[in-house]
């Protein structure tokens, strides 16, 4: 696994999941958004994750969290496969703009 | 020989004896005997011929060159091994016929060189034009008996020489030695029945001086503790000599009275004394005590945590196994009770008579995921026990999760409700792969995907929770499962997923059969890969279950209502 956070504009961060997003993800997924301008948008980009578990479903909660806090938007892009099946299952995209 | 030869020989030998006198002389010997071919051998300590001096056809050879050394006495062929052999001159003018390689030749004649009545080596010419003579013998002889001198003392010499550089080196090495024992950090010693030697290290480690410590026994100055032990060990090693033994570590007493721990290697001679070298290892023994008590602590603290761990497993262990679960009609897998998994599997009936079934999936693992099972089996016994309609208990049992659980925990669940009739299912699926019903009557498949978020994340009033009704029959199997089935790899890595859950649930088989065909069809498709431990699969036979006794006792009652109000409607396969 492996992230790569690329900060689009000052109110943008941009954070892509390459590999399994599971457990082993979750110290450098939350460096990924601590830190962040207060009122930022982020992006989660599935384009290049192969897997996802619930430990990543959870994560993703308390990046929700910490940027409803901030007065933020949280969406995830490029989902497909079982990446998206997880999400369905959880039906995720009654939190999370969440787009194929 | 001629007074002229005598002479020169004299004047080669006068004064100091240098390298090529031998050399000279031999070249005189052949010129005086007319002989193209000459040695002079030296008999070493072993009394084996060595050559030092060969001159073939005027060219001299240095005695590297020369091959023939180490022959021994009966391998002394012809005029020259007779002559060693017999101790006088010996003449042959016939031609060799055996003896090694490089000597032959058609005449030769030999002489031993005695000195004091000892042979110390052989003057030897060969291949003289004419026949060697009585007069010739004699020459040699003579010749032979003047070197004979010169090589006594030249050998003697020379055995000086090498005695006095063998000397030197032992006193040599005897200094290093010394001065190794006395530089040295590590305690040395060296012993009979008292210390004979003691090196700086040894004296300053104990705190005595030279003085105070010769004499005494190693024991004298060791723990009375360990005494025995070390006598014991001396005594090995006296008992088997010139062999290094293992280490043996004693206490030993300081001056002061302070203890250090020494650890001793050593070997005996054939006499008895000893020669051992210590190494102080004091610090070294504390550190070791000193990890003994940390590692006895955190053994403790295991252990501890094991204990607490094991109580925290009874009890969830115990919250799961209220209910019904192990009724007839339901075939289920749950992970190990008493080991931490996020995983519930649940059954209750209702006093209605109404059976319920959940299975739970906690985020997470080990007792964060594990503790969230047991409020679940709480209010879910709870709920069933109290009649709680089922929509309201899913609604009672997802509030009760959002105020408890912290954020990014959540809980996929899937509920099941079986009427008490047995002939309607209530199905709710809120985060778990599809809840499948298969029909006995054409091995039809339906899934009852998920159509909510999990538990724990949204008021349930937000969530509209309106479970999905459906009809069954008798014979019908509905299958619960947690993603560890759907998850579950193979040794590639391939996911088991639904469809091939779907698949082996197509297959013809007898109601109730499925499950076991599942399990086989999994475990086929896991081969050796590892298995996890958190696979949840729950299997409900219609029409082979029965409620407890109470929901048995109300089902009769409902029934007897409905049959009073004339109803046409069999309960009966709800208590078979």
């Amino acid at each position: 696994m492996a992230l790569e956070t690329v900060r689009q504009s000052d109110t943008c961060t941009v954070i892509k999941v390459v590999g399994r997003f599971d457990f082993s993800c979750h110290a450098s997924f939350r460096e990924a958004y601590t830190g962040a301008p207060s009122g930022s948008e982020f992006v989660v980009d599935m384009g290049e994750a192969s897997y996802m578990d619930s430990a990543a479903l959870g994560m993703l909660l308390l990046l929700r969290e910490h940027v409803q806090q901030q007065g933020g938007r949280v969406s995830i892009t490029n989902c497909r496969g079982q990446t998206y099946d997880v999400l369905q299952i959880a039906n995720f995209h009654r939190l999370f703009k969440i787009a194929q | 020989m001629s007074t002229s030869g005598i002479e020169e020989l004299e004047a080669i030998f006068e004064g100091a004896i240098e390298e090529r006198s031998f050399e000279r002389a031999l070249a005189l010997v052949m010129r005086e005997l007319d002989s193209p071919r000459g040695l002079i051998g030296q008999l070493d300590e072993f009394g084996e011929l060595m050559v030092m001096y060969e001159i073939v056809g005027g060219v001299a050879r240095a005695p590297a060159e020369l091959g023939l050394l180490g022959f021994e006495a009966s391998e002394w062929q012809g005029a020259w091994g007779e002559a060693l052999r017999e101790q006088r001159v010996a003449l042959n003018n016939r031609p060799q016929t055996a003896g090694p390689a490089r000597f032959h030749c058609q005449r030769e004649l030999a002489a031993p060189m005695r000195f004091n009545g000892a042979t110390v080596g052989l003057l030897y010419v060969a291949d003289s034009p004419r026949e060697y003579t009585r007069e010739a013998q004699h020459s040699i002889a003579v010749l032979a008996r003047n070197l004979a001198a010169v090589l006594a003392y030249t050998l003697t010499q020379k055995r000086f020489q090498r005695q006095l550089s063998a000397a030197e080196e032992m006193a040599t090495a005897a200094a290093e030695g010394e001065r190794f024992f006395m530089m040295s950090r590590d305690p040395m010693v060296i012993t009979d029945a008292g210390v004979r030697r003691a090196n700086a290290a040894f004296t300053s480690l104990l705190g005595l001086l030279p003085q105070e410590v010769r004499g005494k026994s190693l024991a004298d100055l060791t723990h009375p503790k360990d005494r025995d032990m070390l006598e014991r060990e001396l005594h090995q090693m006296r008992t088997e000599p010139n062999r290094e033994h293992p280490p043996v570590a004693v206490e030993m007493l300081t001056k002061d009275g302070e203890h250090r721990r020494v650890e001793w290697v050593g070997a005996a001679t054939e006499e008895g004394r000893i020669y051992a070298v210590g190494r102080d290892i004091t610090a070294l023994s504390w550190a070791m005590e000193d990890l003994a008590i940390t590692n006895a602590e955190l053994q403790r603290l295991h252990a501890e945590a094991r204990a607490e761990e094991q109580l925290a497993g009874r009890l969830i262990a115990h919250v799961r196994k209220q209910g019904c679960l192990d009724s007839p009609g339901i075939q289920y897998v749950a992970s190990p009770l008493g080991f931490f998994n996020g995983d519930a599997t649940l059954a209750a009936s209702t006093p209605d008579g109404e059976l319920r079934w959940l299975l739970g999936d906690f985020t997470g693992h080990g007792l964060a995921a594990a503790i969230g099972t047991v409020p679940l089996a709480g209010a879910f016994h709870m709920c069933c026990r109290e009649n709680v309609p089922f929509a309201r208990m899913i609604s009672v049992i997802n509030d009760m999760l959002k105020g408890l659980l912290p954020p990014g925990l959540f809980c996929a669940a899937g509920f099941l409700s079986l009427s008490p009739a047995s002939d309607e299912l209530q199905v709710w699926n809120c985060g778990l792969p599809p809840i499948l019903l298969r029909r006995c009557a054409d091995t039809a498949v339906q899934g009852f995907q998920s159509q909510s978020l999990p538990l724990g994340l949204m008021a349930s009033d937000e969530l509209g929770i309106a479970p999905t009704r459906v009809s069954v029959q008798h014979g019908d199997d509905v299958f619960l499962f947690s993603d560890g089935l759907t998850e579950a790899t193979n040794a590639d890595g391939q996911l088991f997923g639904v469809d091939r859950v779907q698949g082996t649930l197509q297959q013809r088989h007898a109601p109730g059969e499925g499950f076991g065909a599942l399990m086989r069809t999994l475990a086929e498709f896991r081969g050796g890969a590892q298995v996890k431990d958190d696979l949840s699969v729950v299997c409900v036979t219609i029409g082979q279950t029965r409620t407890s006794s109470r929901g048995a006792a109300a089902a009769a009652r409902a029934e007897d209502r409905r049959t009073s109000q004339g109803s046409a409607r069999s309960a009966e396969s709800s208590q078979r």
